[in-house]
């Protein structure tokens, strides 16, 4: 009863939103979509939200409880979660508010600071890739040399087809095997949904 | 105790950070003192009088002014928020000045209206508040102030409406009570007629605001009055007299605020020329018209909604004492009266441009559908056959003599286009030197032209243009109005449809591009528009929907279902200190609650709605939405009949002994009242006869009867039929005539809702045979065929990376990525997590799942939960190992490369959706020397994965991994299903590619594009 309850609901779900690609008609679409599922999915998201937080809390909890190594970053979460909600709860989440001052000078800063990082360990990831210690790994060097020498001057200076090369090289054999990935991806995922509305694949429920 | 110290030292930090940063409350007097300078208010001229203007100099850049907030309010005490203008905050407003123009409707009661009057944040004790508050005496004191319309949900209207009185005992009429927290009421300004003393006035003030969201300075409000005065002339008039039919046709530009000019006039002034009319002022103009001229015809313009043309034929003129020869000696004059009988003045003279009707643009023909397969909202109306059109060219060689042409095709969802074919031909030649067969339409063609007109000629730009030759091959069709399905016929040639388009030699861009001139069947279309038209099925008149350009030949109307009512608010209830007040028709009315009854603060609207429509008798039928006042409409009519009809047998009786004088005044009471009982009598008659109403009246209770009026009056108002207008905008436009059934009855659309969308049924097909794929390989897994799977590193070396971390005794980090809940990879990853948490659970190993989504959590703490009891270890399972982290990406990088460090993992699985972060993490993995092993259907992070991980799982395997490592043969099934149906897709690819390298498209078109 546990998971057939569920199971049958995700069936049926299942069936609706199949209907929702395939049926038009003003039942489907408005109705079960806007007058329906919205509003429940709406409803349904802060509780959720509520349980993330629930179980965040209760996990840096339970270091600070059991000094597990490094307990005292744990602070550091219920600080930022404390003020961040009190600034958006008393102050307003508008342009201007601690909230917003919060966001934009303090997680915007540090998100960016995240992301830059990315341009070092693509550079160390390159450098890997490129090593050409085998007949596959010298194509991709090449592929790769050619790609980025196309784009920027000094490609061109050396020879006028690098354009032309990188181009095909972006539209043929990359895009065959992306589409090829695609291909795949779409199949499994049809594959993965059918196997959902079946009831062969229950690992969503929770265990398998 | 030290758990204490560093909660106390915690909070002691929070409250100074959070007192130092957050906003006090200000007063005004506390307020920085720079209000914007030069705040001036004016009417807008020449509008229907609800419109005010205000302009003011905005602050210098340095101010950091983010926003400027409007207040209004009809008193400078208080105003309200009205409407925010954002403004660069680094740039700041470059201009002078800066206008806001207060016309038509604006909000004046949303569901974002406080609750409470509130004072505006950091403008405490000052006179700016808050928008107008949700609060009905507030709202009520107000309304009379402004002109109020209630926008609301037709089932609130319908359903949950409150049955009211106002508190006027003499007033017996009955309202519709709407709670604000059910409408949107909003609001206009009113006006005063032009000469009058204004009635109204109304206070603005204009705040900016900073960054930091403080209020930098009030400025002292301003007030004005809207005046409704004369709209301003017609900008441009066209006359055109079409001798062979003896008639004249008329077109006209409106002005820029033109909302409220109702009617236009035209004049015809004979003997006179443009110059003569240029040298007189208005007043003389006035005078000429009046002495010398005639009022030709005149007729309504709906706000500028309607049709901005006329015909008069030889016919008309006869009535008017005129004949044709009148009026090719005249010229001609328009002018508008609005709304509130102001004219305008009179536009420039318009002398006719004489034709003969062949020099008309073509009548087009054009046909009005459903919008197949779609929800019932749209209606197409196609005034032509699909038209392609080149748009530009580029060299593509050295030499110039091969040209990329780029063509657009402009056609509705049922034309179905097989071959484009276009002719390029030289200059005066009926030979084309290149024939092209577009059979698969990527908007592109190449063209070999002639070495002497190619661009590079040796230096020398050609100065001839090609003439280009554009045929279309389609097939019929006709769509199934039950199901919107689309039969076509056999493809053919477009009969008597051939496009002309010149590419002209442009040395500014040093290409080819198609010159002006768009020749359709012989006739140059360039400058003509399509305008389409529609009239509703309980309206008289057609309005205006879009005017098209040459390029298009069709049109999606939009027809919506009816959701939301729209009443003018009539007044206000609420009740104060045991007394029912009502605000109405900016008068105000109290009494006492009686004993037990119980009111509410309400907005009174109509009770009555337009129900249905009498074609016979041109008549729309209300309907209260009250079945027992319904019920009573009748006997009321009945009522003042009789009344009518005892009134004027009293009169009757009263003559024999009347005076003379007594007499007269009799007479025409009588003659009144037996005009009243002849109208009376035909409308009692309309709703006694009108079936509908019959209906209405045998339903049992108000939800029946709304139920039932909804049925009959929302199809109604979706009914429409339509007409085209082919015109150059100078009065050279040919109109279609009336779309009329057999019994001269208009053709009325409505669009249908359709239960399937025919163009996705390959796709359907496809589903269901993978269906049957799926079942036919579950069943031979289960009979125990021996199913082969190609083995996948990634998966095989699960064993070997959880022993690992056994070994090392160091946990594993299992990441499911950035996914949500519906994301398929985040599904599949739920799979795997199952298999590698009970591996783990079995080698009493440590798993940490960091959630991204958290939806996701509780689900994989379930999974992980399950795993470890079915190895038969639930005391290893620890769920604060399985948590949210957070929902913002780079945070969660941050989140997981530290557990990763701080934890020293030994393994890690990336398994699911990932995007930029995949990288961050999965070399922070590599630094602390974990063995990784990933998977994604994310294309663009595929490659990173290869390159920093041990194994990589490539997009669809991630899908196959939960089977692969389960081995059950239900999921092992639809694995191999999968595998073959892959198989079938790879025919149908390299068949399509061959089949289209010979031109046979028909494989192609099977399959839908998206």
């Amino acid at each position: 009863m546990k998971k057939t309850v569920p199971l049958l609901i995700v069936i049926i779900g299942g069936v609706i939103w199949l209907a929702w690609v395939f049926v038009p008609h003003r039942i489907i679409q408005d109705v079960f979509y806007y007058d329906f599922y919205l509003p429940w999915a709406r409803a349904m998201a802060p509780f959720a939200m509520l349980l993330g937080v629930i179980s965040l809390s209760m996990m840096h909890y339970g270091k600070i409880k059991r000094r597990v190594p490094k307990w005292q970053y744990s602070f550091f979460f219920f600080a930022g979660f404390i003020v961040t909600s009190l600034a958006g709860f008393i102050g307003g989440t508008q342009k201007g508010g601690l909230y917003m001052w919060i966001f934009e000078n303090m997680q915007m800063p540090m998100s960016a600071t995240m992301f830059s990082l990315l341009a070092f360990y693509m550079a160390s990831a390159a450098y890997k890739a490129f090593r050409a210690r085998s007949p596959e790994a010298t194509v991709l060097l090449v592929a790769a040399i050619i790609v980025m020498l196309a784009q920027v001057p000094f490609g061109v200076k050396i020879s006028k087809y690098i354009p032309d090369i990188s181009q095909w090289i972006l539209d043929v054999p990359n895009l065959a095997s992306k589409r090829g990935i695609l291909l795949g991806v779409g199949l499994g995922s049809v594959a993965t949904a059918l196997k959902i509305m079946l009831g062969i694949e229950r690992s969503y429920l929770g265990g398998d | 105790m030290k758990l204490k110290f560093y909660a106390i030292n915690l909070l002691l930090l929070f409250l100074i950070v959070f007192g130092c940063s957050s906003q006090k409350s200000i007063d005004k007097s506390n307020l920085p003192n720079y209000p914007v300078e030069n705040l001036q208010i004016g009417d807008i001229p020449n509008d229907g009088g609800d419109g005010l203007f205000l302009s003011w100099k905005p602050l210098p850049k340095e101010k950091r002014v983010q926003e400027y907030r409007v207040y209004r309010g009809v008193h400078p005490d208080t105003l309200f928020f009205l409407a925010s203008i954002q403004v660069n905050v680094k740039t700041g407003v470059a201009a002078d000045t800066m206008f806001y123009y207060d016309s038509g409707t604006s909000d004046f009661i949303s569901l974002e209206s406080p609750r409470k009057l509130k004072y505006e944040k950091g403008a405490k004790n000052s006179n700016l508040y808050r928008a107008i508050p949700r609060d009905v005496e507030i709202a009520a004191r107000l309304s009379e102030c402004f002109d109020l319309y209630s926008i609301m949900d037709d089932s609130d209207y319908y359903y949950h409406s409150k049955k009211s009185y106002t508190a006027d005992e003499k007033d017996t009429d009955v309202y519709a009570g709407m709670r604000l927290d059910q409408q949107i009421i909003v609001a206009s300004l009113k006006g005063t007629p032009e000469g009058q003393t204004p009635e109204f006035k109304y206070y603005y003030t204009v705040v900016p605001v900073d960054e930091r969201n403080q209020i930098l300075g009030i400025a002292k409000p301003v007030s004005a009055s809207p005046i409704d005065d004369a709209p301003l002339s017609s900008p441009a008039f066209y006359s055109v007299a079409v001798q062979d039919r003896k008639e004249m046709q008329f077109e006209w530009e409106y002005p820029v605020n033109f909302n409220d000019i109702m009617m236009y006039i035209i004049y015809a002034i004979p003997d006179i020329t443009k110059d003569e009319w240029k040298q007189l002022n208005t007043l003389e103009r006035d005078q000429l018209t009046t002495s010398n001229g005639f009022m030709l015809t005149q007729g309504l313009v709906g706000g500028g909604a309607l049709k901005n043309n006329c015909v008069i034929k030889e016919s008309d003129l006869l009535p008017l004492g005129l004949n044709w020869n009148n009026i090719t000696q005249s010229a001609f004059a328009i002018r508008f009266v609005d709304a509130s009988n102001n004219f305008s003045s009179l536009s420039k003279l318009s002398l006719p441009k004489f034709i003969d009707s062949s020099q008309l643009p073509p009548v087009p023909k054009y046909r009005v559908e459903d919008k197949p397969m779609d929800k019932g909202d749209r209606i197409t109306v196609t005034w032509q056959e699909p038209i392609v059109s080149l748009t530009r060219t580029t060299s593509h060689n050295k030499n110039g003599s091969r040209l990329k042409v780029n063509y657009q095709i402009n056609k509705t969802d049922a034309q179905d286009i097989q071959n484009i074919y276009f002719d390029f031909y030289e200059p005066d030649s009926d030979t084309p030197f290149d024939h092209i067969n577009e059979y698969h339409q990527d908007n592109i063609i190449y063209v070999d032209i002639p070495q002497k007109y190619s661009l590079r000629n040796g230096g020398k730009f050609p100065s001839d243009s090609l003439k280009v030759r554009i045929t279309i091959n389609s097939r019929p069709y006709q769509i199934d109005p039950k199901t919107g399905k689309i039969i076509y016929g056999k493809a053919r040639i477009i009969p008597d449809y051939e496009i002309i388009q010149y590419l002209k030699p442009d040395p500014a861009m040093l290409a080819y591009m198609p010159s002006k001139s768009f020749i359709v069947n012989g006739i140059d279309a360039f400058s003509s528009k399509n305008v389409v038209y529609r009239k509703g099925y309980r309206s008289p008149n057609f309005t205006k929907i879009k005017s098209n350009t040459c390029y298009e030949n069709f049109l999606d109307v939009s027809v919506g279902y009816i959701s939301s009512i729209s009443k003018p608010v009539l007044g206000f209830n609420f009740v104060k200190d045991g007394k029912l007040y009502t605000y109405i028709e900016g008068k105000r009315y109290s009494r006492n609650l009686k004993p037990g009854e119980k009111a509410s603060g309400l907005a009174l609207v109509p009770s009555t709605i337009d129900f249905t429509y009498d074609p016979v008798n041109n008549t729309t039928l209300n309907i209260s939405i009250y079945l027992d006042e319904a019920k009573k409409m009748l006997s009321q009519l009945s009522d003042e009949l009789k009344d009518s009809q005892q009134k004027i047998a009293a009169y009757k009786d009263s003559l024999a002994i009347a005076t003379p004088a007594q007499a007269l005044i009799y007479q025409q009471n009588i003659a009144q009242l037996e005009q009243n009982i002849a109208q009376t009598e035909s409308q009692l008659k309309i709703y006694q006869d009108n079936p509908y109403f019959k209906e209405a009246l045998k339903t049992k209770n108000n939800h029946q009867l709304m139920r039932y009026v909804a049925s009959i009056r929302e199809p109604e108002l979706r009914k429409h039929t339509y007409a085209v207008v082919r015109t150059n905008e100078k009065a050279m436009f040919s109109e279609t005539p009336p779309d009329l059934d057999q019994k001269g009855e208009f053709n009325y659309y409505t669009p249908i809702s359709n239960w399937f969308d025919w163009t996705k049924l390959v796709t359907l097909i496809a589903v269901l045979i993978f269906g049957l794929d799926v079942v036919i390989f579950i069943n031979l897994a289960k009979r125990g065929k021996n199913l082969y799977l190609r083995p996948l590193a990634g998966l095989q070396e699960i064993d070997n990376a959880v022993g690992r971390a056994t070994e090392m005794g160091r946990p594993i980090l299992y990441c499911m990525g950035v996914g949500y809940l519906s994301d398929v990879a985040t599904i599949a990853s739920m799979g795997i997590l199952s298999q590698v948490a009970k591996k783990a659970a079995e080698y009493d190993t440590r798993i940490i799942v960091p959630c991204y989504d958290y939806l996701v959590m509780p689900i994989a703490q379930e999974i992980v939960q399950e795993a470890h009891y079915e190895v038969g270890r639930p005391d290893s399972y620890d769920k604060n190992d399985v948590f949210y982290l957070t929902s913002v990406q780079f945070a969660y990088v941050a989140g997981v490369n530290g557990i990763m460090t701080r934890e020293r993992v030994a393994t890690n699985f990336f398994m699911g959706y990932f995007a930029a972060e995949a990288l961050l993490m999965t070399e922070t993995g590599n630094t602390i020397g974990a063995v990784q092993i990933a998977g994604s259907d994310a294309i663009t992070q595929i490659p990173f994965f290869i390159t920093t991980c041990d194994y990589t799982l490539i997009g669809e395997e991630l899908y196959a991994a939960s089977a692969y490592l389960n081995r059950e043969p239900m999921l092992l099934g639809t694995l191999k299903a999968q595998d073959y149906f892959k198989f079938i897709i790879l025919v149908f690819i390299i068949a399509g590619a061959i089949l289209g390298t010979f031109q046979l498209t028909g494989l192609m078109q099977i399959f839908p594009v998206k």
